[in-house]
């Protein structure tokens, strides 16, 4: 496993540093923006990554909710995973906001703006940060419970951001894929967006696979603790019945 | 460098900078749970 997690590493890394090439220096700059468009290359794969870690976590939420009293050691397993993706999913989130906050600067010539895209997004990062403080914060039994069902209600925004741009007049411009016809960028710009999607992806996914490590073995150590304290209560009942 | 490459620059930095702070935050842990 740890042979495996270094050479993803290694292809991660290459895979970065490609991207970063093609993007600053291959591909052409915006007729219109000129370099500052460049941004788009770290803002795109920011918003997929945040897609794929949320969905994630819906994902083990719901699994968590359905399995919790029948099968304790998946339960775990998709508690600790939906923690660490809910994670990596706020650092994409955040790291999507804050270029799109540069980007608008530059081209807008403001940071920020209550539109509907910028607002529902900022709305989604706010609810995985109280998901995050609530599993901080929050103890006992039914903290995950609570958690798994936040976490469901969480998600109910990520659709709801998608299509902002699709429902309403915004200040953020229209879908660029999957739009309107005549959306789209030029072909020659496409590889600076597979690079760095797959390479920013690559490094969530060996980040998250590390903070999901370690939380189930913190998770792990908590139940097996709980579990040898429960044990040695009952001995002690069942010594003073005797 | 004009005010969009200052943009750019900023972006990419930024990007950088909060992966690498969220990954030592996860290299701690890591860590902590291995012992």
């Amino acid at each position: 496993m740890k042979a495996l997690r270094a050479v993803w590493l290694l292809a991660t890394l290459a895979v970065l540093a490609e991207g970063f090439r093609v993007a600053m220096f291959v591909v052409p700059p915006d007729s219109q923006q000129g370099d500052v468009q460049r941004i788009f290359y770290y803002h795109i794969p920011s918003w997929a990554g945040m897609g794929l870690f949320f969905a994630i976590n819906l994902a083990c939420s719901l699994i968590y909710l359905a399995v919790r009293n029948k099968n304790h050691s998946l339960a775990l397993k998709a508690d600790s995973l939906a923690v660490a993706s809910a994670e990596i999913g706020v650092v994409y989130c955040l790291i999507g906001l804050v270029t799109g906050s540069l980007w608008g600067r530059a081209v807008w010539g403001i940071w920020w703006t209550w539109d509907a895209r910028l607002t529902s997004t900022l709305v989604l990062w706010l609810i995985y940060v109280a998901y995050l403080l609530l599993r901080r914060f929050a103890a006992g039994p039914q903290m995950r419970t609570l958690a798994a069902v936040m976490a469901i209600f969480g998600y109910l925004d990520v659709p709801l951001v998608y299509m902002s741009t699709r429902w309403w007049r915004t200040q953020h411009p229209a879908p660029v894929f999957g739009g309107s016809t005549g959306s789209g960028i030029d072909p020659s710009m496409m590889p600076a967006v597979w690079w760095n999607l797959a390479g920013w992806l690559m490094w969530g996914i060996f980040v998250a696979s590390l903070r999901y490590v370690s939380e189930y073995r913190a998770q792990k150590a908590e139940q097996d603790e709980a579990l040898r304290m429960l044990d040695m209560q009952q001995h002690e009942l069942s010594g003073a019945r005797g | 460098m004009d005010m969009g490459h200052t943009h750019l620059v900023a972006a990419y930095a930024v990007t950088i900078g909060i992966h690498v702070v969220y990954f030592a935050y996860v290299a701690v842990k890591y860590r902590a749970a291995k012992k």
